[in-house]
């Protein structure tokens, strides 16, 4: 009896960790994403979005910057982001630098590395449910991704080149916004 | 007043009635605030008390940008329901809370519609640029009655603000002190003024706006600050005051535009 019963506390106590662990996950997930009333800088010189990647050689130390980055982001990804959280930027000087895999260019996935940054509309346009559900639950759905978000080694080299998606470069364009697509 | 972030009813009632009793008489609020069941159920209460007339008061709901893109622009529906939640027959202004691209056209001609149809009053668009309300003009015909942007200090708007002078477009400010903002606090400017005039910072600001043909919205939960707030019709403020207040300008908002409206359209 008295074992069955331990049994079962231990079970109770996986679970518990899991939701736990989920939760704290989730919140680190989040936290990329600044909030208006959290954080009380505004015009930034630079956005840096796509790839997980270590920014020190490609910024000037004197510029101000926040990056959004997440293991695997796609290049559809990064734009959506992009269209949801440019007027964090300096308006008329700011510039934007978008890092992502050649293979994640032709990609539209979007991920629920991706959601914390995504508006309402956009979460239905594209009917982002499932991604919503798996950040929930990130430990469970996406245990490797979450290890490479933490943990993964970040990019270091890339390369300057011309965007692939034309959309970005006009979008970029008519907000005064520089745009440097950099391929890993 | 705003009622962003303000739920609870007896604390709304009690400021609503402050507010009123200084000579507030319009209360703002939006589907996202959840605030437009207490909000009607305190003007209820007031109303029902004859503590103000519903003609004495203006009040203004707002369309958020999922209702714009859930009816694709057609937004009576929940217009209506607003209007239940809040027992309300009319609104005196409703609001478009965010200019999203695809659908802010649509919307306008179903608020114009409503307006025709005599149960909103007044009509208008939040957060916009000068470009905004050239292109509602070309594409749908008309001008909104009202605008209502993030102004302040920090924030001046000076182009939208002078081009909606002069054409006869009633302006809301919202934050109108940049939530007292480390740099106003701070600000040499501000405090100079504030010993000249004999007056806080707050009401310098707030008097500041007034002097340049806006209305501010102001939000809070305490009652002295609302009858500081509303203390700032015994002075004014001298040009060259109004100009160096308008020289802090630096585009910092409290409230970012693409955060809200994605692809926000900056020209």
């Amino acid at each position: 009896m008295v074992v069955l019963l331990m049994k079962y506390i231990k079970k109770i106590l996986q679970i518990l960790q899991l939701v736990t662990g989920n939760t704290s996950v989730r919140k680190k997930i989040c936290e990329k994403n600044p909030g208006t009333f959290t954080e009380n800088r505004r015009n930034f010189d630079v956005l840096v979005i796509g790839e997980l990647y270590d920014v020190k050689e490609i910024i000037s130390n004197d510029k101000t910057y926040l990056q959004f980055d997440a293991p695997n982001r796609t290049l559809f990804a990064s734009f959506l982001i992009l269209q949801c959280k440019f007027s964090w930027l300096r308006e008329g000087k700011g510039k934007c630098i978008i890092l992502c895999r050649k293979s994640n260019e032709e990609k539209k996935n979007i991920s629920m590395f991706d959601i914390p940054f995504l508006h309402k509309i956009i979460i239905n346009k594209y009917k982002l449910t499932k991604q919503q559900q798996e950040l929930k639950y990130p430990l469970l759905f996406h245990p490797l991704q979450v290890y490479k978000f933490f943990v993964g080694e970040k990019y270091n080299v890339s390369s300057v080149v011309k965007c692939p998606l034309l959309e970005i470069e006009e979008f970029c364009a008519q907000r005064d916004i520089e745009l440097e697509y950099r391929m890993i | 007043m705003g009622t962003f972030q303000n739920r609870d009813f007896d604390l709304l009632l009690n400021n609503i009635q402050i507010g009123i009793q200084n000579g507030v008489s319009g209360f703002d609020t939006a589907p996202s605030y959840k605030t437009e069941g207490v909000l009607g159920k305190v003007l209820k209460t007031l109303t029902e008390k004859d503590v103000v007339k519903r003609e004495d008061l203006f009040i203004s709901d707002k369309v958020d940008a999922w209702q714009m893109q859930d009816g694709n622009g057609d937004v009576r529906k929940y217009v209506k329901d607003a209007l239940k939640k809040m027992q309300l027959s009319y609104f005196d202004l409703l609001l478009i809370h965010w200019p999203i691209p695809e659908y802010l056209y649509s919307t306008f001609r179903s608020l114009h519609e409503m307006k025709e149809e005599g149960f909103v009053r007044n009509i208008g668009v939040c957060n916009v640029r000068l470009g905004h309300l050239k292109r509602i003009q070309s594409n749908v015909g008309f001008l909104p009655d009202v605008i209502q942007n993030e102004i302040h200090p920090l924030n001046t708007c000076n182009e939208v603000v002078n081009w909606c002078n002069d054409n006869n477009i009633n302006i809301m400010a919202y934050s109108p002190l940049c939530r007292m903002n480390a740099k106003i606090l701070e600000s040499t400017v501000l405090k100079e003024m504030s010993i000249k005039y004999n007056k806080s910072i707050g009401q310098i600001i707030l008097r500041w706006h007034l002097e340049r043909g806006i209305k501010p919205v102001f939000m809070t939960h305490n009652p002295k600050r609302i009858e500081e707030n509303t203390a700032i019709r015994d002075f004014s403020l001298e040009n060259s005051d109004i100009e160096r207040i308008n020289t802090m300008n630096e585009n910092y908002k409290i409230f970012l535009e693409s955060n809200g409206c994605p692809a926000y359209e900056i020209h």
